[in-house]
């Protein structure tokens, strides 16, 4: 389940949009303004803007000024739209349309969704694990990095997969994981860097999106694990880096001592 | 909306980069405003998505509901197209086709439309279909539309001069339809690739290699690649200055090729090489035939600007004066494609010049090079200027001479004479 944005002042496209959601969830905005708020304080996976929201006003040039401060966050742009507004999208880094005549087809929107709401940090964390980790615990760290934009915490983690905590925590250190606390941890770590590319997010709201009470926890968070500051790991190298240390720390089942039974 | 467009300079981004079927639309960049050309983009857009969904999705989880619909939807828009526009008909049986959601029927479809849209100068919309094409084929392990797709790939990129592309997927599709025991396929990727040379400026490697594809026709006694090699020689030799070489390469390729359009195509070839060996009447033939014949809108108008031209290098300028005034109408009656119309002012130009109507001519030129330039014709645009060039010079010194032909040898003569005398055997579309 994703965090989608939206900004359609038109009801029956608010109802195309939240019978074809499902089962990701939908935060409103009213304005651009009030869009660019959501994305910053919420932990949304993706926009999607009428292109005509605002009368009198360039829609793609607001698309352009949002994709350029939250580059990692996709905009999917809706409405009736012209051969040349749909050329001019495409170049202010637009990731998908809706065109109003195929709003309505709840499918289509649905998949429109789907392909511009995969999770690029599970899959890059995923990736880096693949020959490193077994199966088991890949599926364990995907699942736990799919939800970290929803708060997951280590008791959300073990109900999830049907254990306790302690069975959980033993599961981790034969896969070669750090424990459930660290791996979130590192998580929420890796996600805050890769949300902190986008000039358009500070610290203190990531800190928030994460669920951190404060920016203060959020570097915290930041010394604990890669030590530093987050202002100096703002590009991808800072990111490159968070991943070569989170791996450190996953050595893997074949560098695991054979367990006594359990 | 802003007085000016901070969109507009922006660099176009990657395919990969840009929302599926973004390509199609990227023939805008620089004629935004173009209103004509942003339908034509919106449509070949929408017309796609349909067939990138299945792709995306695999084609049996689109439901078949939604896919109709999206199709309907397409259908419903048509009519943002002239009812005359001939990419309306080709788009509407195109819609009826990927309804079958068959790989190759959708592989196919892809590539056709994809053709339409280069025939009128569209390469990015073309490219886009032809990946599309390509994609499936290679998906679904269609191995003969694979090797079309590439080569209709490495034709585009030829055309938009990106020559390691073009090279590789030409050179692609020829070892694709060799390990296939393809000859017609490999002839026509030699072809292509032959093409790709003379459009870099090498018409002598160009020439070599249609010559050995030739030979290899010969060889397999295969007349379709044979035919292709000579349709490709006519255009190399007559390139080279050869008329006489085009002219007998042309005449074995006509009477070799199955598809009456390509022969259509080679007709008008032949048609040059005979005007420029001073065969003027088997020249008007072979343009008559083609104008009267050939399926392609734009071979007609460029074969009846060719037809126009003849009578002005024979010495004639009453009936070329003529024949302009009614191939202008028949361009006013048909709306061609610019690239079409580009290519007709050339012709038109050249001709006015040399019978001295130095201010046809002079507006005929502006407008063929004004058209190149904005469709991007790099073939037209260099001789269209040349022209304008030698018409300021000789401006107020009345015409320039007439241009003088090749002298025709013994197997020009007796061509011409069969072009004469077997004209209607010639007909393309009656054959």
């Amino acid at each position: 389940m994703a965090l989608i944005a939206a900004l359609l002042p038109n009801p029956a496209d608010r109802e195309s949009l939240r019978a074809a959601a499902p089962p990701h969830e939908v935060l409103w905005a009213e304005s651009w303004r009030e869009l660019y708020r959501l994305v910053r304080r919420q932990p949304v996976s993706a926009a999607v803007a009428d292109l005509h929201a605002e009368t009198r006003k360039d829609g793609v040039l607001r698309v352009f000024r949002f994709a350029q401060r939250f580059p990692l966050t996709p905009v999917v742009v809706w409405g009736e739209m012209e051969g040349r507004e749909l050329f001019r999208l495409g170049k202010a880094a637009a990731s998908e349309v809706i065109v109003s005549r195929d709003a309505d087809d709840r499918f289509l929107v649905a998949e429109i969704l789907d392909s511009v709401l995969h999770d690029p940090l599970a899959e890059l964390v995923d990736g880096r694990l693949e020959g490193r980790v077994g199966d088991e615990g890949r599926t364990l760290v995907h699942y736990a990095a799919e939800h970290i934009p929803l708060h997951v915490q280590v008791p959300d983690l073990s109900a999830a997969y049907g254990m306790s905590v302690s069975t959980l925590e033993r599961r981790c250190e034969r896969w070669g994981l750090p424990t459930p606390g660290r791996l979130l941890l590192w998580l929420r770590v890796l996600y805050g860097l890769r949300w902190l590319l986008e000039p358009g997010r500070s610290v203190e709201s990531v800190a928030f999106q994460l669920g951190y009470s404060s920016g203060a926890a959020f570097r915290r968070a930041i010394k604990a694990t890669i030590g530093g500051r987050p202002s100096p790991l703002r590009n991808q190298t800072g990111l490159e880096r968070a991943l070569e240390s989170f791996l450190t720390e996953c050595p893997g089942e074949a560098a695991q001592p054979v367990a006594a039974g359990g | 909306m802003a007085r000016y467009d901070r969109i507009a300079p922006l660099t176009a981004p990657t395919r990969a980069r840009a929302f599926p079927a973004w390509l199609t639309l990227r023939d805008l960049e620089g004629r935004e405003r173009d209103v004509e050309l942003g339908r034509r983009a919106r449509l070949r857009f929408l017309a796609i998505r349909p067939v990138r969904r299945l792709l995306r999705r695999g084609i049996d989880r689109v439901p078949l509901d939604s896919y109709e619909r999206q199709i309907e939807g397409v259908r419903e828009e048509l009519g943002h197209l002239s009812a005359r526009d001939p990419e309306r008909a080709r788009l509407a049986e195109y819609l009826h086709r990927i309804r079958q959601r068959t790989p190759a029927a959708l592989a196919a479809a892809a590539l056709e439309l994809g053709e339409v849209a280069e025939a009128s100068g569209h390469t990015h919309a073309a490219e886009e279909y032809y990946l599309t094409s390509l994609e499936l084929a290679e998906a679904y392990d269609l191995r003969a539309d694979r090797t079309r797709a590439l080569r209709h790939l490495g034709r585009v990129y030829g055309v938009q001069d990106r020559w390691q592309e073009s090279e590789s997927h030409f050179r692609r599709s020829a070892e694709l339809a060799q390990q296939a025991g393809d000859r017609t396929q490999w002839a026509q990727a030699m072809h292509g690739l032959a093409a790709l040379h003379r459009r870099r400026g090498d018409p002598s490697q160009g020439r070599r290699i249609l010559e050995e594809t030739f030979e290899r026709g010969r060889q397999w006694d295969e007349p379709t690649v044979v035919a292709a090699a000579a349709a490709g020689l006519v255009v190399a030799e007559l390139e080279l200055g050869n008329p006489e070489r085009a002219l007998e390469h042309g005449w074995t390729a006509v009477r070799l090729l199955p598809d009456p359009e390509e022969r259509a195509r080679v007709l008008h070839e032949v048609g040059v090489a005979l005007t420029r060996l001073g065969l003027y009447v088997a020249a008007e033939r072979c343009f008559a035939l083609v104008a009267e014949r050939a399926a392609d809108g734009a071979l007609r108008l460029r074969a009846k600007g060719q037809h126009a031209l003849v009578p002005a290098c024979a010495g004639d300028a009453d009936v070329f004066r003529e024949r302009r005034r009614r191939v202008l109408q028949a361009a006013a009656d048909m709306r061609p494609d610019a690239a079409a119309l580009a290519d007709l002012h050339l012709e038109l130009g050249r001709g006015c010049l040399v019978v001295g109507d130095v201010d046809f001519a002079r507006d005929h030129l502006r407008d063929a090079i004004g058209l190149a330039r904005r469709e991007r014709r790099g073939e037209v645009l260099p001789k269209a200027e040349e022209l304008l060039t030698t018409l300021e010079r000789v401006a107020g010194g009345g015409a320039v001479s007439r241009p003088r032909p090749v002298p025709a040898g013994a197997v020009a003569q007796r061509i011409a004479a069969e072009i004469e005398s077997l004209g209607e055997v010639l007909v393309p579309a009656s054959s």
